[in-house]
């Protein structure tokens, strides 16, 4: 529905959901605001945007009032500035006028409008109020009381975007402040800090502070997990100060987590690495950096003479940019000429490719994330969005709110989203997915409630699915998962109602055992309700650090060169032997778990590992140890000594991702711009340049002087990033690779024709007891040891936030081994063993423990063992005794 | 006709040049000028009861400079007040307009009245923070 209004003598037509203020500034019509944000509901605290409308006494704030038939709105008068001058002078009876030594100061609103209006004095008197300094829900965020002007625009946020309630106005008239009531719920997101209009929240994590006018910002992609949030870092003189965002930009439209807003002071941490090391005897000697990458290119060399290409492996990173991983696989297919180089990536998509690929035709995230907003209902599988993800969860708070979402989660932890959030919410034992997925599709079908349409027109083999998922029934999923029948069935109903529903799905399903048979199911399940190839459906893989995605599209892997040619087709090997020059083998090479078993039996004599920890990322420690213990050589590429770089040969510093160019892909496929702006610290260089200069020595020139160059023949070379041009990314803020007409997979059909419904591999959890290990543990991180966990935390921002590891324990367990909330633990498993406190609650159902993989001196890998492609590195079955 | 607008010239010279009260050579450098009280002179910091700076770090001194010679690094003391953790004026492009002391809203950095500020090395004319608070070095 349309109306017509009149605002200050322009006709105007909208739509009938607008406020006055937005039909005002769609046309132009400049309205003054200070609690008004376009991001939350209206406030309607400041009274600035205060109309004339005619035929009403009094006037009317413009930002709560929505638009009516046929009114006049005044917008500029006499009364109104006048109105609005005293609204200014009554906060400024009270504010301080402390300006300069305020973080606001250049960009502050109040500043802004008390400029704008001419205010040069108040002459209302009043008692000064002096407002106590109470402790804040979070020590990464300063809280000045006697600054805030009361906007609400904190509590707002906080309630509307994080969904926390911790803020409040608390008492009542002259005594009234900003309170944080609930603290411990507290994300330290900064979303209150971001919409505040005044300093009365400031950033309390950099002592060194830069005005506005003498920062430079500089757009760039965050570094921590897979969303991709565009964000700006603000340097001054060479330091990083803090964080802000945009909301123009990106998907994250100016939301950040407590990762990307506070979790940058690592990169001037007094540890990181300004010089090259060698180990000369047994130790680690600083040494030049050109001599360090000369020596490392003798030894290559060297070592490919006495053993042969095959002796070499390369380990690609999954926080390094695209331009880094393509020279990388470059340098080793071509230079070194061997196929054996892999990532952390490989763990994710093996497992997804292999589930999705023989039904789908591709194992990727299907929509944009911002199709989450248009969802009905959304499955969130086996992952902690809060926690990991904050920017998704915000987003389906925000389509909860305003388009009625209706969240099932299912996790058998309980997570900030399952409790007064979810509608259902579902927690099977570990492992059992499998059968309540194909649970759920038995009772959608037998609801009748699946896409008849969408079944007969895209897809095979529906009715080999219906019979099989016969034996699924409700009774025999609660047996074996532990889910409530009920819960099951009201799932069933929403999601099979659903005009859009979307599968999130995180490592929990990813990472667990029988992985591909489970998401093979939840492919049927998105299929049967005709939820891909639609606007607000489709599955969504929530990928774990910044460029996962792209590592795997990169070629970071032992069977395709970039772009998913396989390294065993002729034509491909043809052209990318035309291209870089050098021979290249046409058999597959070894993945990443079989270069550490490969290694540690001695067959594999050196290792090039760029950008990545595996001792503490990989799932197995021990094993990973071995290997290294018996190659002959060792390069790693990191900024800071880690664990891996400190049993290397050689070390050479590369940089963060404050200090280079080049282009990150998030998860929902979107290649975004890494921009530098700081310097490299000391010594240190690119990780790209790093290996250009190896490969020069080593007598093959690359020819790349910019990451650019490096991008330019990526989107030659690469068929889902083709037609995708440097300066495009930097016009549009990001393009999405593998496009058809839209961002969305699958709204022009599969490829292929059809899908298909294959249920013949599906395996189905054994059930057995395990006398010797009877907990299911899991593991799971909330951010990235390589930037913090150490013993000396590097980012000590976020060590302030997250409590050191402990294990969680369901009380009931506890109880029979007698262990309290507190005590130490020893936990056992086929693997090794590790103690660490416990924290005993009901958070977590009974047979299940879960424990954090993020702190590097408790060294959780130990406990698992990779001995197959495809590594189950969320769970393994262990013992918890008291220590 | 020629000798006589010589004689009249050379009549105005011997009377100034007999005349001891005429004199208006100073003798720089024993003796100095005494400055007008609006001089603009070299800055110095004024200092607060504890002789720190008085200075906040807000940096509009920086930003109204036209001629971009001040550098600001501020910071942040647990207490939640500002301190320059740096500060440095390059003398060597400084007009000294003073537009820097008229900004100041804490009335910190000053303009003196030392006009004398000879050095080596161009360096040297970079004054930092705590060359500001030297009241030798910069002789308000």
């Amino acid at each position: 529905m349309t109306v017509e209004l009149t605002i200050d003598g322009k006709k105007i037509t909208t739509s009938e959901d607008k406020t006055i203020l937005e039909a005002a500034r769609e046309n132009g019509i400049y309205i003054p605001t200070l609690c008004y944000h376009s991001k939350l509901s209206p406030i309607g605290s400041c009274r600035l945007c205060v109309v004339e409308i005619e035929g009403v006494e009094h006037p009317m704030a413009s930002c709560t009032t929505p638009v009516a038939p046929n009114i006049v709105v005044t917008t500029k008068s006499e009364k109104l500035d006048k109105i609005r001058r005293d609204a200014l002078k009554l906060m400024l009876v009270n504010h301080p006028l402390d300006c300069p030594i305020c973080d606001a100061g250049g960009e502050c609103d109040l500043q802004n409008m008390v400029f704008q209006f001419g205010i040069d004095q108040v002459e209302y008197k009043a008692n000064k109020v002096e407002r106590e300094e109470i402790p804040f829900s979070t020590p990464l965020i300063r809280h000045w009381p006697n600054r805030c002007i009361l906007c609400g625009r904190c509590v707002w946020a906080c309630r509307e975007i994080t969904g926390n309630n911790v803020l409040e106005i608390a008492e009542k008239g002259y005594d009234s402040h900003i309170e944080a009531i609930y603290p411990e719920k507290c994300l330290s997101c900064g979303e209150c800090l971001s919409v505040c209009p005044v300093g009365a929240l400031t950033d309390n994590l950099s002592p060194i502070k830069a005005r506005k006018w003498q920062a430079k910002r500089t757009l760039t992609t965050c570094n921590h997990c897979s969303v991709g949030c565009q964000l700006e870092i603000n340097t001054f003189e060479d330091k990083l100060i803090n964080i802000t965002t945009k909301e123009s930009e990106g998907t994250n439209n100016g939301s950040l987590c407590v990762k990307g807003r506070f979790g940058h002071d690592y990169i001037h941490s007094e540890e990181r690495l300004k010089q090259a090391l060698i180990r000369k005897r047994e130790d680690l000697i600083p040494t030049d950096i050109d001599e360090a990458i000369s020596f490392a290119a003798k030894k290559i060399g060297e070592i490919k003479e006495k053993y042969g290409s095959d002796a070499f492996a390369g380990v690609g990173s999954v926080h390094l940019s695209n331009e880094e991983n393509y020279i990388f696989q470059r340098f080793v297919r071509s230079v070194i000429g061997t196929n054996n180089i892999d990532s952390l990536a490989s763990l994710i998509f093996e497992p997804l490719s292999e589930a999705l690929i023989p039904v789908l035709g591709m194992g990727l995230m299907t929509n944009p994330l911002n199709d989450l907003l248009l969802s009905d209902v959304a499955i969130v599988i086996g992952t902690d969005l809060d926690g990991n993800h904050q920017i998704v969860a915000n987003k389906l708070r925000w389509a909860a709110y305003h388009n009625d979402l209706k969240p099932v989660i299912v996790d058998p932890r309980e997570i900030s989203l399952s409790k007064g959030f979810a509608n259902v919410w579902m927690r099977p034992k570990p492992s059992t997915d499998t059968v309540w997925i194909n649970g759920l599709i038995r009772e959608i079908i037998s609801r009748g409630l699946e896409d008849k349409d969408f079944i007969k027109k895209h897809t095979k083999g529906f009715e080999s699915l219906k019979k099989f998922v016969e034996q699924f029934t409700p009774e025999k999923v609660e047996e074996i998962t532990g889910i409530d029948q009920k819960d099951l069935k009201d799932a069933a109903q929403l999601f099979g109602e659903a005009k859009a529903g979307a599968i999130i799905f995180g490592s929990g399903i990813i990472g667990q055992n029988d992985s591909v048979s489970a998401i093979r199911s939840l492919g049927h399940l998105a299929l049967i309700t005709g939820n891909l190839g639609k606007r607000g459906g489709g599955l969504y893989p929530i990928l774990p650090r910044c460029n996962t995605q792209g590592a795997w599209d990169m070629g970071l892997n032992p069977l395709y060169f970039p772009g998913y040619q396989p390294v065993t087709d002729d034509g491909a090997i043809k052209r990318f032997k035309k291209l870089w020059g050098l021979p290249i083998k046409n058999e597959k090479g070894l993945s990443l778990v079989d270069i550490f078993l490969k290694a540690s039996e001695g067959k594999i004599k050196a290792m090039i590992i760029m950008g990545e920890n595996p001792l503490v990322t990989f799932p197995d420690s021990s094993l990973v140890k071995k290997a290294i213990e018996n190659l002959e050589f060792l390069v790693v590429i990191d900024s800071f000594l880690t664990e891996t770089a400190e049993l290397a040969d050689i070390v050479i510093p590369g940089v963060t991702f404050a200090e280079k160019d080049g282009t990150f892909t998030s998860c929902e496929r979107r290649i975004q711009r890494v921009r530098a702006g700081l310097k490299p610290l000391g010594e240190s260089m690119a990780d790209w340049e790093i290996i250009a200069k190896i490969s020069e020595m080593m007598g093959h020139p690359m020819n790349f002087s910019t990451p650019k160059d490096i991008f330019d023949e990526i989107a030659k070379v690469t068929p889902c990033y083709g037609n995708i041009t440097y300066e495009q990314l930097d016009e549009k803020g990001g393009a999405w690779c593998y496009l058809g007409k839209t961002p969305r997979l699958f709204e022009d059909g599969f490829p292929g024709g059809k899908a298909n419904f294959l249920t013949d591999d599906i395996k189905l959890p054994q059930k057995k007891e395990n006398k010797e290990f009877p907990i299911s543990l899991t593991v799971g991180g909330n951010f990235y040891n390589y930037l913090i966990g150490s013993k000396t935390k590097r980012a000590k921002g976020l060590a302030l936030v997250y409590p050191d590891n402990f294990v969680l324990i369901n009380d009931e367990d506890a109880d029979k081994k007698g262990i309290k909330d507190g005590d130490m633990v020893v936990i056992k498993t086929e693997n090794g063993e590790l103690s660490l406190p416990a924290r005993v609650n009901s958070n977590i159902i009974p047979g299940v423990a879960h424990l954090k993989i993020s702190f590097n001196d408790i060294d959780v890998g130990k406990l698992f063992k990779a001995d197959k492609a495809i590594v189950p590195y969320k769970i393994v079955n262990a013992s918890i005794e008291k220590a | 006709m020629i000798v006589l607008p010589l004689l009249k010239g050379l009549k105005l010279t011997l009377k100034r040049f007999l005349n001891p009260f005429s004199i208006i050579t100073i003798q720089y450098p024993e003796k100095k000028r005494e400055v007008s009280p609006r001089w603009r002179g070299i800055h110095y910091f004024a200092k607060d009861e504890k002789g720190e700076t008085k200075c906040v770090a807000c940096g509009l001194c920086q930003a109204v400079c036209p001629s971009n010679v001040i550098t600001i690094e501020a910071a942040e003391e647990p207490g939640g007040t500002r301190y320059p953790k740096r500060f440095l004026i390059n003398l060597t492009r400084c007009i000294f307009c003073g537009f820097c002391e008229e900004v100041c809203p804490k009335d910190a950095i000053k303009l003196g009245r030392n006009y004398e500020f000879v050095n080596y090395k161009r360096s040297d004319f970079i004054l930092n923070k705590e060359d500001l608070l030297n009241y030798d070095l910069v002789k308000p």
